[in-house]
Protein backbone atom coordinates (compact mmCIF):
# COMPACT_ATOMS: atom_id res chain seq x y z
CA UNK A 1 0.00 0.00 0.00
CA UNK A 2 3.19 2.39 1.29
CA UNK A 3 4.62 1.77 -2.44
CA UNK A 4 1.40 2.67 -4.28
CA UNK A 5 0.67 5.54 -2.67
CA UNK A 6 4.64 6.66 -2.60
CA UNK A 7 4.47 5.77 -6.90
CA UNK A 8 1.38 7.84 -7.37
CA UNK A 9 2.92 10.71 -5.17
CA UNK A 10 6.56 10.65 -7.36
CA UNK A 11 4.12 10.30 -10.16
CA UNK A 12 2.05 13.50 -9.74
CA UNK A 13 5.31 15.22 -8.66
CA UNK A 14 6.59 14.14 -11.79
CA UNK A 15 3.79 15.09 -13.69
CA UNK A 16 3.77 18.08 -12.44
CA UNK A 17 7.49 18.86 -12.76
CA UNK A 18 7.39 18.13 -16.15
CA UNK A 19 4.23 19.68 -17.28
CA UNK A 20 5.81 23.09 -15.15
CA UNK A 21 8.81 22.72 -17.47
CA UNK A 22 7.15 21.93 -20.65
CA UNK A 23 4.73 24.73 -21.02
CA UNK A 24 6.57 27.32 -18.50
CA UNK A 25 9.84 27.92 -19.64
CA UNK A 26 11.17 31.23 -20.84
CA UNK A 27 11.77 30.56 -24.36
CA UNK A 28 14.28 32.72 -26.95
CA UNK A 29 11.75 34.22 -29.33
CA UNK A 30 14.73 33.28 -32.11
CA UNK A 31 12.54 30.45 -33.40
CA UNK A 32 9.14 32.06 -33.94
CA UNK A 33 10.43 34.97 -35.26
CA UNK A 34 11.61 32.90 -38.35
CA UNK A 35 8.00 31.58 -38.21
CA UNK A 36 6.71 34.38 -38.29
CA UNK A 37 8.63 35.92 -41.19
CA UNK A 38 7.46 32.41 -42.93
CA UNK A 39 4.07 32.17 -42.08
CA UNK A 40 3.42 36.11 -42.59
CA UNK A 41 5.19 35.60 -46.02
CA UNK A 42 2.67 32.61 -46.21
CA UNK A 43 -0.85 34.76 -45.34
CA UNK A 44 0.22 37.61 -47.31
CA UNK A 45 0.58 35.69 -50.60
CA UNK A 46 -2.15 33.83 -49.83
CA UNK A 47 -4.75 36.70 -49.20
CA UNK A 48 -3.25 38.72 -52.27
CA UNK A 49 -4.28 35.85 -54.63
CA UNK A 50 -8.03 36.07 -53.25
CA UNK A 51 -7.78 39.56 -54.29
CA UNK A 52 -7.25 37.94 -57.84
CA UNK A 53 -10.01 36.41 -57.92
CA UNK A 54 -12.05 38.74 -56.03
CA UNK A 55 -15.27 38.84 -57.79
CA UNK A 56 -15.74 35.01 -57.50
CA UNK A 57 -14.84 34.47 -54.01
CA UNK A 58 -14.83 38.09 -51.96
CA UNK A 59 -18.18 39.70 -53.42
CA UNK A 60 -21.16 39.32 -51.37
CA UNK A 61 -22.33 38.51 -55.26
CA UNK A 62 -19.74 35.82 -55.61
CA UNK A 63 -19.50 31.84 -56.10
CA UNK A 64 -19.73 31.48 -52.32
CA UNK A 65 -23.08 34.75 -51.44
CA UNK A 66 -24.24 34.95 -47.88
CA UNK A 67 -26.77 32.44 -48.64
CA UNK A 68 -24.02 29.42 -48.68
CA UNK A 69 -22.52 30.86 -45.72
CA UNK A 70 -25.56 30.47 -44.05
CA UNK A 71 -26.04 26.81 -44.77
CA UNK A 72 -22.61 25.74 -44.28
CA UNK A 73 -22.44 27.16 -40.71
CA UNK A 74 -25.88 26.74 -40.11
CA UNK A 75 -26.74 27.24 -36.43
CA UNK A 76 -22.75 27.94 -35.52
CA UNK A 77 -22.79 30.71 -38.20
CA UNK A 78 -22.82 33.55 -34.93
CA UNK A 79 -19.27 32.05 -33.99
CA UNK A 80 -17.84 31.80 -37.45
CA UNK A 81 -17.70 35.95 -37.54
CA UNK A 82 -15.93 37.61 -40.53
CA UNK A 83 -15.70 41.28 -41.01
CA UNK A 84 -16.28 40.77 -44.82
CA UNK A 85 -20.03 40.89 -44.95
CA UNK A 86 -20.12 44.54 -43.58
CA UNK A 87 -18.75 46.11 -47.16
CA UNK A 88 -21.50 45.73 -49.56
CA UNK A 89 -19.94 47.97 -52.52
CA UNK A 90 -16.49 46.90 -54.09
CA UNK A 91 -14.80 50.13 -53.44
CA UNK A 92 -15.23 49.58 -49.60
CA UNK A 93 -14.33 45.68 -49.66
CA UNK A 94 -11.06 46.52 -51.94
CA UNK A 95 -10.03 49.31 -49.46
CA UNK A 96 -10.36 46.53 -46.15
CA UNK A 97 -9.11 43.67 -48.53
CA UNK A 98 -5.28 45.93 -49.50
CA UNK A 99 -6.00 47.05 -45.64
CA UNK A 100 -5.57 43.48 -44.87
CA UNK A 101 -2.74 43.19 -47.39
CA UNK A 102 -0.92 45.46 -45.67
CA UNK A 103 -1.03 44.48 -42.01
CA UNK A 104 0.05 41.18 -43.51
CA UNK A 105 2.95 42.75 -45.16
CA UNK A 106 3.83 44.26 -41.79
CA UNK A 107 3.26 40.88 -39.56
CA UNK A 108 5.52 39.63 -41.90
CA UNK A 109 8.29 42.52 -41.48
CA UNK A 110 7.80 42.30 -37.74
CA UNK A 111 6.65 46.15 -37.87
CA UNK A 112 4.36 46.86 -34.90
CA UNK A 113 3.92 43.34 -34.26
CA UNK A 114 1.90 43.44 -30.93
CA UNK A 115 -0.79 44.95 -32.73
CA UNK A 116 -0.28 43.56 -36.46
CA UNK A 117 0.05 39.68 -34.99
CA UNK A 118 -3.48 40.35 -33.23
CA UNK A 119 -4.66 41.64 -36.69
CA UNK A 120 -3.25 39.00 -38.65
CA UNK A 121 -5.14 36.05 -36.66
CA UNK A 122 -8.68 37.53 -36.61
CA UNK A 123 -8.24 38.76 -40.21
CA UNK A 124 -6.93 35.41 -41.04
CA UNK A 125 -9.81 33.44 -39.46
CA UNK A 126 -12.35 36.27 -41.06
CA UNK A 127 -11.05 35.16 -44.49
CA UNK A 128 -11.28 31.45 -43.60
CA UNK A 129 -14.69 31.89 -42.34
CA UNK A 130 -16.00 33.69 -45.03
CA UNK A 131 -14.55 31.43 -47.73
CA UNK A 132 -15.81 27.74 -46.49
CA UNK A 133 -15.90 25.77 -49.43
CA UNK A 134 -13.11 26.87 -51.37
CA UNK A 135 -9.78 26.20 -48.18
CA UNK A 136 -7.47 23.71 -48.06
CA UNK A 137 -4.42 22.40 -46.03
CA UNK A 138 -2.78 25.63 -45.98
CA UNK A 139 -5.54 27.41 -45.00
CA UNK A 140 -5.17 24.98 -42.00
CA UNK A 141 -1.72 25.52 -41.41
CA UNK A 142 -2.39 29.38 -42.15
CA UNK A 143 -4.97 29.51 -39.02
CA UNK A 144 -3.01 27.49 -36.92
CA UNK A 145 0.53 29.96 -37.10
CA UNK A 146 -1.49 32.83 -37.12
CA UNK A 147 -3.39 32.19 -33.63
CA UNK A 148 -0.42 30.74 -32.22
CA UNK A 149 1.79 33.56 -33.05
CA UNK A 150 -0.72 36.12 -31.77
CA UNK A 151 0.27 34.87 -28.31
CA UNK A 152 3.68 35.53 -28.73
CA UNK A 153 6.27 38.44 -28.60
CA UNK A 154 7.72 36.94 -32.22
CA UNK A 155 8.40 40.41 -33.14
CA UNK A 156 11.24 40.97 -30.42
CA UNK A 157 13.94 39.08 -33.24
CA UNK A 158 14.41 39.57 -36.46
CA UNK A 159 11.92 42.35 -37.10
CA UNK A 160 11.46 46.02 -38.10
CA UNK A 161 10.78 46.50 -34.53
CA UNK A 162 14.28 45.55 -33.34
CA UNK A 163 15.58 47.29 -35.92
CA UNK A 164 13.95 50.65 -34.88
CA UNK A 165 14.74 49.51 -31.44
CA UNK A 166 18.33 49.76 -32.19
CA UNK A 167 18.25 52.75 -33.94
CA UNK A 168 16.41 54.46 -31.24
CA UNK A 169 18.92 53.45 -29.01
CA UNK A 170 21.70 54.26 -31.11
CA UNK A 171 20.48 58.03 -31.36
CA UNK A 172 19.76 58.32 -27.38
CA UNK A 173 23.52 57.17 -26.93
CA UNK A 174 22.60 54.08 -24.82
CA UNK A 175 26.03 52.87 -26.13
CA UNK A 176 26.31 48.96 -26.98
CA UNK A 177 24.53 46.69 -29.19
CA UNK A 178 20.60 46.10 -28.71
CA UNK A 179 20.74 42.82 -26.35
CA UNK A 180 18.50 40.53 -27.29
CA UNK A 181 15.05 40.31 -25.83
CA UNK A 182 14.83 38.48 -22.45
CA UNK A 183 13.20 35.00 -22.52
CA UNK A 184 9.76 34.53 -22.96
CA UNK A 185 7.06 32.27 -21.37
CA UNK A 186 4.41 32.82 -23.86
CA UNK A 187 7.10 32.47 -26.41
CA UNK A 188 7.88 28.98 -25.47
CA UNK A 189 3.85 28.14 -25.11
CA UNK A 190 3.05 29.45 -28.50
CA UNK A 191 6.40 27.29 -29.53
CA UNK A 192 4.96 24.19 -27.62
CA UNK A 193 1.60 24.74 -28.98
CA UNK A 194 2.48 24.43 -32.86
CA UNK A 195 4.85 21.88 -32.16
CA UNK A 196 1.87 19.90 -30.32
CA UNK A 197 -0.50 20.91 -33.27
CA UNK A 198 1.52 19.55 -35.61
CA UNK A 199 2.26 16.05 -33.65
CA UNK A 200 -2.05 16.09 -33.99
CA UNK A 201 -1.95 16.83 -37.73
CA UNK A 202 0.52 14.23 -38.77
CA UNK A 203 -0.91 11.60 -36.64
CA UNK A 204 -4.55 11.81 -37.95
CA UNK A 205 -2.91 12.03 -41.37
CA UNK A 206 -1.36 8.90 -40.83
CA UNK A 207 -3.97 7.35 -39.29
CA UNK A 208 -6.36 8.33 -41.87
CA UNK A 209 -4.14 6.94 -44.28
CA UNK A 210 -4.58 3.16 -42.44
CA UNK A 211 -8.20 2.68 -43.67
CA UNK A 212 -7.53 3.17 -47.37
CA UNK A 213 -5.82 -0.21 -48.66
CA UNK A 214 -3.82 2.08 -51.16
CA UNK A 215 -1.48 3.04 -48.52
CA UNK A 216 -1.03 -0.77 -47.02
CA UNK A 217 -0.96 -2.35 -50.67
CA UNK A 218 1.79 0.08 -51.42
CA UNK A 219 -0.28 1.61 -54.32
CA UNK A 220 -1.41 5.33 -52.96
CA UNK A 221 1.19 7.37 -54.45
CA UNK A 222 -0.15 6.31 -57.96
CA UNK A 223 -3.20 8.56 -57.23
CA UNK A 224 -1.34 11.38 -57.11
CA UNK A 225 1.12 10.60 -60.02
CA UNK A 226 -1.73 9.84 -62.16
CA UNK A 227 -4.14 12.51 -61.11
CA UNK A 228 -3.91 15.33 -64.12
CA UNK A 229 -5.71 18.10 -62.15
CA UNK A 230 -3.06 17.71 -59.24
CA UNK A 231 0.31 17.02 -60.90
CA UNK A 232 2.82 19.45 -62.43
CA UNK A 233 5.52 16.87 -62.71
CA UNK A 234 4.48 13.45 -64.82
CA UNK A 235 5.30 10.50 -62.21
CA UNK A 236 3.76 8.42 -63.98
CA UNK A 237 6.94 6.39 -64.78
CA UNK A 238 6.40 4.97 -61.51
CA UNK A 239 3.87 2.42 -63.07
CA UNK A 240 7.32 0.97 -64.33
CA UNK A 241 9.49 0.83 -60.77
CA UNK A 242 6.28 -0.49 -58.13
CA UNK A 243 8.49 -1.13 -55.46
CA UNK A 244 9.80 2.50 -55.68
CA UNK A 245 6.34 3.62 -55.68
CA UNK A 246 4.93 1.02 -52.77
CA UNK A 247 8.44 2.25 -50.59
CA UNK A 248 7.63 6.05 -51.14
CA UNK A 249 4.24 5.34 -49.96
CA UNK A 250 4.96 3.74 -46.71
CA UNK A 251 7.60 5.58 -45.92
CA UNK A 252 4.79 8.99 -46.00
CA UNK A 253 2.19 6.87 -44.38
CA UNK A 254 4.26 5.32 -41.51
CA UNK A 255 6.42 8.99 -41.02
CA UNK A 256 3.13 10.93 -40.79
CA UNK A 257 1.65 8.68 -37.89
CA UNK A 258 5.00 8.10 -35.88
CA UNK A 259 6.09 11.97 -36.26
CA UNK A 260 4.53 12.65 -33.12
CA UNK A 261 6.93 10.07 -31.26
CA UNK A 262 9.98 10.78 -33.43
CA UNK A 263 10.57 14.36 -33.64
CA UNK A 264 11.12 14.48 -29.22
CA UNK A 265 14.51 12.43 -29.25
CA UNK A 266 17.26 15.38 -30.10
CA UNK A 267 19.21 13.03 -32.08
CA UNK A 268 16.43 12.26 -34.76
CA UNK A 269 14.78 15.69 -34.51
CA UNK A 270 17.44 17.05 -37.65
CA UNK A 271 16.65 13.74 -39.82
CA UNK A 272 13.05 14.38 -38.81
CA UNK A 273 12.94 17.93 -39.99
CA UNK A 274 15.14 16.68 -43.13
CA UNK A 275 12.42 14.15 -44.22
CA UNK A 276 9.71 16.89 -43.47
CA UNK A 277 11.22 19.47 -45.80
CA UNK A 278 11.96 16.72 -48.71
CA UNK A 279 8.23 15.45 -48.08
CA UNK A 280 6.88 18.69 -48.22
CA UNK A 281 9.01 20.36 -51.16
CA UNK A 282 8.50 17.24 -53.23
CA UNK A 283 4.70 17.09 -52.98
CA UNK A 284 4.64 21.46 -53.90
CA UNK A 285 6.71 20.50 -56.75
CA UNK A 286 4.79 17.32 -58.01
CA UNK A 287 1.38 18.11 -57.46
CA UNK A 288 1.27 21.84 -57.84
CA UNK A 289 0.84 22.71 -53.94
CA UNK A 290 3.90 24.87 -53.60
CA UNK A 291 2.12 26.88 -50.59
CA UNK A 292 1.08 23.76 -48.63
CA UNK A 293 4.29 22.27 -49.60
CA UNK A 294 6.43 25.73 -47.71
CA UNK A 295 3.75 26.21 -45.16
CA UNK A 296 4.37 23.14 -43.63
CA UNK A 297 8.24 23.06 -43.24
CA UNK A 298 7.56 26.81 -41.72
CA UNK A 299 5.54 25.44 -39.18
CA UNK A 300 7.46 22.18 -38.28
CA UNK A 301 10.31 24.82 -37.66
CA UNK A 302 8.86 25.24 -34.82
CA UNK A 303 10.91 21.80 -33.71
CA UNK A 304 14.14 24.08 -33.89
CA UNK A 305 15.50 24.85 -30.29
CA UNK A 306 16.09 28.73 -30.70
CA UNK A 307 19.59 28.69 -29.96
CA UNK A 308 19.76 26.91 -33.00
CA UNK A 309 18.04 29.16 -34.85
CA UNK A 310 20.98 31.63 -33.55
CA UNK A 311 23.46 29.85 -34.97
CA UNK A 312 21.62 29.55 -38.03
CA UNK A 313 20.93 33.07 -38.57
CA UNK A 314 23.85 34.78 -36.78
CA UNK A 315 26.71 32.68 -37.32
CA UNK A 316 26.70 32.59 -32.76
CA UNK A 317 28.64 30.06 -30.82
CA UNK A 318 27.00 26.99 -29.82
CA UNK A 319 26.49 27.55 -26.17
CA UNK A 320 25.08 24.96 -23.58
CA UNK A 321 21.47 24.60 -23.68
CA UNK A 322 18.82 23.79 -20.71
CA UNK A 323 15.31 23.79 -22.09
CA UNK A 324 12.36 25.49 -23.39
CA UNK A 325 10.67 25.57 -26.71
CA UNK A 326 12.71 22.82 -28.37
CA UNK A 327 14.83 22.07 -25.42
CA UNK A 328 17.31 24.49 -24.99
CA UNK A 329 17.07 27.96 -25.10
CA UNK A 330 17.86 29.73 -22.22
CA UNK A 331 21.08 30.81 -20.91
CA UNK A 332 20.91 33.13 -18.14
CA UNK A 333 19.26 35.76 -18.91
CA UNK A 334 21.83 38.21 -17.51
CA UNK A 335 24.94 36.57 -19.51
CA UNK A 336 22.84 36.52 -22.37
CA UNK A 337 22.02 40.12 -22.16
CA UNK A 338 25.60 41.27 -21.45
CA UNK A 339 26.54 39.14 -25.00
CA UNK A 340 29.19 37.67 -22.84
CA UNK A 341 27.60 33.74 -22.64
CA UNK A 342 30.49 31.20 -22.59
CA UNK A 343 30.71 29.36 -25.46
CA UNK A 344 30.48 25.98 -24.13
CA UNK A 345 32.82 24.30 -27.14
CA UNK A 346 35.33 26.56 -26.62
CA UNK A 347 35.10 28.27 -22.86
CA UNK A 348 35.61 31.41 -24.31
CA UNK A 349 33.33 34.39 -23.87
CA UNK A 350 31.35 35.31 -27.05
CA UNK A 351 32.37 38.70 -29.41
CA UNK A 352 30.41 41.12 -28.37
CA UNK A 353 27.47 41.27 -31.11
CA UNK A 354 27.16 43.42 -34.33
CA UNK A 355 23.48 44.51 -33.17
CA UNK A 356 21.97 42.01 -35.98
CA UNK A 357 18.81 41.41 -34.63
CA UNK B 1 37.44 14.60 -12.85
CA UNK B 2 37.76 14.54 -16.40
CA UNK B 3 35.06 16.69 -17.79
CA UNK B 4 33.22 14.00 -19.35
CA UNK B 5 32.84 12.32 -15.86
CA UNK B 6 31.81 16.36 -14.41
CA UNK B 7 29.02 16.49 -17.30
CA UNK B 8 27.33 13.47 -15.51
CA UNK B 9 28.12 13.75 -12.07
CA UNK B 10 26.63 17.24 -11.81
CA UNK B 11 22.84 17.46 -12.29
CA UNK B 12 21.71 20.63 -14.54
CA UNK B 13 20.65 23.35 -12.50
CA UNK B 14 16.49 23.11 -13.02
CA UNK B 15 15.66 25.86 -15.95
CA UNK B 16 13.77 28.58 -14.35
CA UNK B 17 9.94 28.74 -14.37
CA UNK B 18 7.80 31.80 -15.21
CA UNK B 19 4.61 33.02 -13.98
CA UNK B 20 2.94 32.50 -10.49
CA UNK B 21 1.67 29.02 -9.19
CA UNK B 22 -2.00 30.69 -9.81
CA UNK B 23 -1.16 32.09 -13.35
CA UNK B 24 0.02 28.55 -14.19
CA UNK B 25 -3.13 27.11 -12.76
CA UNK B 26 -5.45 29.11 -15.06
CA UNK B 27 -3.35 29.02 -18.49
CA UNK B 28 -2.51 24.63 -17.54
CA UNK B 29 -6.74 24.93 -17.69
CA UNK B 30 -6.96 26.98 -21.31
CA UNK B 31 -4.09 24.63 -22.53
CA UNK B 32 -6.24 21.60 -21.82
CA UNK B 33 -9.65 22.67 -22.87
CA UNK B 34 -7.93 24.19 -26.48
CA UNK B 35 -5.66 20.62 -27.18
CA UNK B 36 -9.03 18.67 -26.56
CA UNK B 37 -10.83 21.24 -28.84
CA UNK B 38 -8.07 20.21 -31.26
CA UNK B 39 -8.51 17.14 -31.13
CA UNK B 40 -12.17 16.68 -31.03
CA UNK B 41 -13.12 17.14 -34.74
CA UNK B 42 -10.27 15.00 -36.15
CA UNK B 43 -11.64 12.11 -33.02
CA UNK B 44 -15.51 12.90 -34.38
CA UNK B 45 -14.75 11.99 -37.71
CA UNK B 46 -16.03 8.20 -38.71
CA UNK B 47 -13.83 5.93 -40.83
CA UNK B 48 -15.37 4.96 -43.95
CA UNK B 49 -15.80 1.46 -42.73
CA UNK B 50 -18.08 -1.27 -44.46
CA UNK B 51 -20.51 -1.22 -42.15
CA UNK B 52 -21.77 2.27 -41.05
CA UNK B 53 -21.74 2.93 -37.33
CA UNK B 54 -22.67 5.45 -34.23
CA UNK B 55 -20.60 8.74 -34.67
CA UNK B 56 -17.77 8.30 -32.28
CA UNK B 57 -19.10 8.36 -28.40
CA UNK B 58 -16.43 10.50 -26.60
CA UNK B 59 -15.90 13.66 -29.05
CA UNK B 60 -19.60 13.95 -29.87
CA UNK B 61 -20.27 13.78 -26.05
CA UNK B 62 -18.03 16.91 -25.17
CA UNK B 63 -18.39 18.40 -29.12
CA UNK B 64 -21.30 20.70 -27.64
CA UNK B 65 -19.18 22.28 -24.70
CA UNK B 66 -16.07 23.02 -27.72
CA UNK B 67 -17.95 23.66 -30.51
CA UNK B 68 -18.48 27.64 -30.88
CA UNK B 69 -14.61 27.52 -29.75
CA UNK B 70 -14.20 25.04 -32.76
CA UNK B 71 -16.30 27.19 -35.00
CA UNK B 72 -14.87 30.40 -34.13
CA UNK B 73 -10.98 28.95 -34.13
CA UNK B 74 -11.26 27.58 -37.68
CA UNK B 75 -10.16 23.71 -35.88
CA UNK B 76 -12.93 21.70 -37.79
CA UNK B 77 -10.79 19.92 -39.45
CA UNK B 78 -10.36 16.03 -40.02
CA UNK B 79 -6.42 16.11 -41.33
CA UNK B 80 -6.78 13.68 -43.62
CA UNK B 81 -4.66 14.42 -46.26
CA UNK B 82 -5.51 11.93 -49.72
CA UNK B 83 -7.24 9.77 -46.59
CA UNK B 84 -8.13 7.42 -47.09
CA UNK B 85 -7.04 6.67 -49.92
CA UNK B 86 -6.61 9.08 -52.91
CA UNK B 87 -9.67 9.53 -54.95
CA UNK B 88 -10.78 10.78 -58.38
CA UNK B 89 -10.62 14.33 -59.33
CA UNK B 90 -13.68 16.59 -59.50
CA UNK B 91 -14.74 19.57 -61.41
CA UNK B 92 -17.36 21.56 -62.44
CA UNK B 93 -18.62 22.84 -65.93
CA UNK B 94 -21.29 24.63 -67.18
CA UNK B 95 -23.23 25.50 -70.03
CA UNK B 96 -24.58 28.65 -70.94
CA UNK B 97 -27.95 29.97 -72.69
CA UNK B 98 -28.22 33.31 -73.65
CA UNK B 99 -31.58 35.02 -74.18
CA UNK B 100 -30.69 36.27 -77.74
CA UNK B 101 -30.71 32.22 -78.62
CA UNK B 102 -26.66 31.91 -78.33
CA UNK B 103 -25.92 28.66 -76.35
CA UNK B 104 -21.97 27.49 -75.11
CA UNK B 105 -22.57 24.06 -74.19
CA UNK B 106 -19.38 21.54 -73.95
CA UNK B 107 -16.98 24.13 -73.69
CA UNK B 108 -14.39 23.21 -71.46
CA UNK B 109 -13.07 27.04 -71.15
CA UNK B 110 -16.20 26.68 -69.13
CA UNK B 111 -14.95 24.73 -66.32
CA UNK B 112 -13.25 25.27 -62.81
CA UNK B 113 -10.74 24.24 -62.32
CA UNK B 114 -9.06 25.46 -65.55
CA UNK B 115 -4.85 25.73 -65.79
CA UNK B 116 -5.50 28.04 -68.76
CA UNK B 117 -7.25 30.77 -67.32
CA UNK B 118 -6.72 30.02 -63.33
CA UNK B 119 -3.47 31.19 -62.40
CA UNK B 120 -1.11 31.56 -60.40
CA UNK B 121 -2.10 28.03 -59.12
CA UNK B 122 -2.98 28.94 -55.89
CA UNK B 123 -5.91 30.62 -57.53
CA UNK B 124 -6.22 27.69 -59.86
CA UNK B 125 -6.76 25.75 -56.66
CA UNK B 126 -9.09 27.67 -55.15
CA UNK B 127 -11.72 26.45 -58.06
CA UNK B 128 -10.21 23.22 -57.73
CA UNK B 129 -11.13 23.13 -54.13
CA UNK B 130 -14.89 24.72 -54.51
CA UNK B 131 -15.04 21.24 -57.20
CA UNK B 132 -13.88 18.85 -54.63
CA UNK B 133 -15.24 20.73 -51.64
CA UNK B 134 -19.44 20.37 -52.63
CA UNK B 135 -21.23 18.19 -51.14
CA UNK B 136 -20.92 14.91 -53.61
CA UNK B 137 -24.00 12.86 -55.32
CA UNK B 138 -23.78 9.95 -54.11
CA UNK B 139 -22.91 7.51 -56.89
CA UNK B 140 -20.87 8.14 -59.93
CA UNK B 141 -22.03 6.57 -63.55
CA UNK B 142 -20.68 4.43 -64.89
CA UNK B 143 -19.59 5.47 -68.39
CA UNK B 144 -22.23 2.96 -70.23
CA UNK B 145 -25.10 4.87 -68.81
CA UNK B 146 -27.13 6.42 -71.25
CA UNK B 147 -26.71 10.21 -71.64
CA UNK B 148 -23.62 9.93 -69.59
CA UNK B 149 -21.38 13.10 -71.06
CA UNK B 150 -18.04 12.43 -72.25
CA UNK B 151 -14.83 15.16 -72.82
CA UNK B 152 -15.42 17.10 -75.51
CA UNK B 153 -19.22 15.38 -76.12
CA UNK B 154 -22.14 17.74 -76.17
CA UNK B 155 -25.10 16.68 -74.24
CA UNK B 156 -27.66 19.24 -73.53
CA UNK B 157 -28.59 19.44 -69.92
CA UNK B 158 -31.96 17.62 -70.45
CA UNK B 159 -29.63 14.10 -71.31
CA UNK B 160 -27.70 14.04 -68.86
CA UNK B 161 -28.96 12.45 -65.36
CA UNK B 162 -29.37 14.36 -62.71
CA UNK B 163 -27.52 14.01 -60.15
CA UNK B 164 -29.16 11.84 -57.11
CA UNK B 165 -29.85 13.80 -53.84
CA UNK B 166 -25.87 14.50 -52.25
CA UNK B 167 -24.79 12.73 -48.90
CA UNK B 168 -25.59 14.91 -45.92
CA UNK B 169 -27.43 17.49 -45.10
CA UNK B 170 -29.95 19.81 -47.51
CA UNK B 171 -27.30 22.59 -47.81
CA UNK B 172 -25.55 21.42 -51.05
CA UNK B 173 -28.70 22.64 -53.38
CA UNK B 174 -27.72 26.14 -51.75
CA UNK B 175 -24.61 25.49 -52.75
CA UNK B 176 -25.31 24.79 -56.11
CA UNK B 177 -27.69 27.35 -56.70
CA UNK B 178 -25.04 30.24 -55.35
CA UNK B 179 -22.55 28.90 -57.65
CA UNK B 180 -25.05 29.10 -60.72
CA UNK B 181 -26.58 32.51 -60.08
CA UNK B 182 -22.93 34.06 -60.15
CA UNK B 183 -22.19 32.42 -63.15
CA UNK B 184 -25.37 33.91 -64.94
CA UNK B 185 -24.77 37.19 -63.56
CA UNK B 186 -21.09 36.71 -64.97
CA UNK B 187 -22.22 35.79 -68.40
CA UNK B 188 -25.48 37.32 -68.32
CA UNK B 189 -26.63 33.90 -69.27
CA UNK B 190 -30.25 33.56 -69.23
CA UNK B 191 -30.20 29.69 -68.23
CA UNK B 192 -27.05 27.92 -66.46
CA UNK B 193 -26.89 24.08 -66.68
CA UNK B 194 -23.76 23.23 -63.59
CA UNK B 195 -22.40 19.66 -63.91
CA UNK B 196 -20.19 17.43 -61.34
CA UNK B 197 -17.46 15.71 -63.56
CA UNK B 198 -15.59 13.10 -61.83
CA UNK B 199 -12.37 12.38 -63.32
CA UNK B 200 -11.28 8.79 -62.82
CA UNK B 201 -7.69 7.97 -62.83
CA UNK B 202 -5.88 5.04 -65.08
CA UNK B 203 -4.56 2.21 -63.28
CA UNK B 204 -1.15 1.43 -65.02
CA UNK B 205 -1.44 -1.12 -66.90
CA UNK B 206 -4.18 0.92 -68.97
CA UNK B 207 -1.16 3.53 -68.91
CA UNK B 208 0.92 0.98 -69.95
CA UNK B 209 -1.50 -0.61 -72.99
CA UNK B 210 -1.32 3.12 -74.00
CA UNK B 211 -4.24 4.75 -72.83
CA UNK B 212 -3.97 8.85 -72.05
CA UNK B 213 -5.04 9.97 -69.22
CA UNK B 214 -7.75 12.48 -70.25
CA UNK B 215 -9.78 10.16 -72.50
CA UNK B 216 -12.95 10.75 -72.78
CA UNK B 217 -14.12 7.92 -70.93
CA UNK B 218 -12.50 8.89 -67.97
CA UNK B 219 -14.45 11.48 -67.15
CA UNK B 220 -18.32 11.76 -65.95
CA UNK B 221 -20.94 14.17 -65.68
CA UNK B 222 -23.84 14.38 -63.90
CA UNK B 223 -26.14 17.46 -63.49
CA UNK B 224 -26.25 19.64 -60.47
CA UNK B 225 -28.54 22.07 -61.48
CA UNK B 226 -30.45 24.14 -63.90
CA UNK B 227 -30.52 27.42 -63.10
CA UNK B 228 -32.86 30.33 -64.49
CA UNK B 229 -32.62 33.97 -63.04
CA UNK B 230 -35.43 35.21 -61.31
CA UNK B 231 -36.93 31.69 -61.04
CA UNK B 232 -38.46 30.35 -57.62
CA UNK B 233 -36.55 28.61 -55.15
Amino acid sequence: MNLAVAYLRELSRAAGDGWNRFWFTPSDVATLALVRIGAGAMLFYTHFVWGLGFRDFLSPEGLLPRTTFDAYYGANAGYAFTHLWMFRSPAALWTAHLAALAVFAMFAAGLFTRVTSILTCLLTLSYIHRLPLVLFGTDQLNAMLALYLALAPCGQAYSLDRWRAARKRERYGAGGPLPDAPPSTTANIAARLIQLHMCAIYFFAGIGKLQGDSWWAGYALWGAAANMEYRTVDLTWLAHVPVLMALLTQLTAYWELFFCVLIWPRLLRPLMLFVALALHLSIGICMGLMTFGLIMPIAVYAFVPPEWTRRLVERRPEVATTSGAGEGSIKSESTKQSGLAPSATTGRRAAPRSGRR
Amino acid sequence: MSVAADKFAAKPAAPPIGWSLGARVVVSAALLYHLVAVLIHPLGTMPQFDTPGAPPILPETVRPAFQPYITALSLDHTYKFFAPNPGPSHLLRYDLYYADGRKEIGDLRNQFPDKTQHWPRLLYHRYFMLAESLPRPRETPPASAPGVATLGEIVPAENVPRAPPAEGPPPAEIYYRGIAERLARKHGASRVDVFYRTHLFLDPPDLAAGRKSDDPDTYREQLLVSYTPGEQK
